[in-house]
């Protein structure tokens, strides 16, 4: 069913909404996980007047971007690559919190069948707080 | 070379002005007036239908109630206020709708009998005018036709809004991950961050 319907009716099996993962990042992986580096520094982009709410982990794309259209104006068109790789950007930021919520569902749904069956490893992966 | 232009034109012109237009005109002003007076006086008069003086005494009053074919007990005439009709009666105010469609009326087009009195706003009272009747005549009243409007304008309202509140609230991804001190995110992507 849909978010809305599991959040009431499948609460051990769905992620809570604006709830962090309650697993390890690297749990289940061969290998360890890359981590999501900040490559534009708060200096920049407060000299940029970059606003609040664009200063995500794609910032660095946008200061390039706005940094093309300076010195292209009023022909913009010539950042057209910068623009679609700062979309490709973002795309790819919204990509991890999707995959994030699948594998937050499924190792719910791993963890609550586990402890159905009274398996010792249930609560293997879980962040003890 | 002004006085080249067809000379004959114009004598055609004064020729028909003067020998059949003008006496045309005179004779149909002369008809015009006979046909007036004549009819005036013996045809389409309004006078024999024209309300009289608002009625001061009892033998006045019942004259006038006999005059528009009405029991004395029925005649009112409209008060004399300064906007009333003379000795015109009132009647109830029922628009042609109001009348039933099966009695057998003499005039079925306006639903109304031969010699019958008529009300004062029947000229606006058709069928294809207004109705004073209307309140009586609706399928539903009007407190339910309200309610069904503002029930579908609100209700649908609501339930845009609702949906529109759920859709936003409840989303099948992660909260955005912003950077900050302390807080570590793991990305899927080998190109980008």
């Amino acid at each position: 069913m849909g978010h809305t319907w599991s959040e009431y009716f499948a609460s051990k099996t769905t992620p809570l909404r604006d709830q962090p993962s309650q697993f390890e990042p690297h749990f289940g992986f061969s290998t360890e996980r890359r981590e999501k580096k900040m490559i534009a520094s708060l200096a920049e982009m407060e000299s940029a007047k970059v606003p609040l709410d664009a200063r995500d982990f794609c910032a660095h794309m946008l200061l390039n971007l706005r940094g093309c259209i300076r010195e292209n104006f009023p022909f913009n068109n010539n950042c057209h690559h910068e623009r679609e790789e700062y979309y490709e950007c973002q795309y790819h930021d919204y990509l991890d919190r999707m995959k994030d919520y699948e594998r937050e569902k499924r190792l719910l749904h791993r963890r609550h069948n586990l402890r159905q069956s009274g398996a010792p490893n249930a609560e293997e992966g879980t962040i003890s707080a | 070379m002004l006085w080249n232009i067809d000379i004959n034109l114009v004598n055609w012109c004064l020729l028909f002005l003067f020998s059949m237009a003008l006496p045309r005109f005179i004779n149909g002003m002369v008809r015009t007036k006979a046909i007036y007076t004549v009819s005036s006086r013996n045809v389409v008069s309004h006078e024999p239908w024209k309300p009289g003086p608002y009625p001061k005494t009892e033998e006045e009053r019942l004259a006038a109630a006999k005059k528009y074919g009405l029991l004395p007990e029925e005649y009112e005439p409209y008060p004399d206020d300064g906007l009333g009709y003379g000795d015109y009666p009132k009647l109830p105010d029922i628009g042609q709708d109001h009348k039933s469609e099966y009695y057998p009326w003499d005039c079925a087009e306006h639903n109304r009998n031969f010699g019958e009195i008529m009300h004062v706003n029947s000229d606006k009272w058709g069928s294809d005018k207004a109705n004073p009747n209307a309140d009586e005549n609706a399928r539903f009243p009007a407190w339910q036709k309200l309610l069904a409007l503002f029930g579908t304008v609100f209700g649908l309202g609501g339930l845009m809004l609702t949906g529109d509140y759920w859709c936003k609230t409840y989303r099948p991804y992660m909260p955005k991950q912003w950077p900050q001190e302390g807080v570590k995110y793991y990305t899927y992507s080998d190109k980008y961050f």
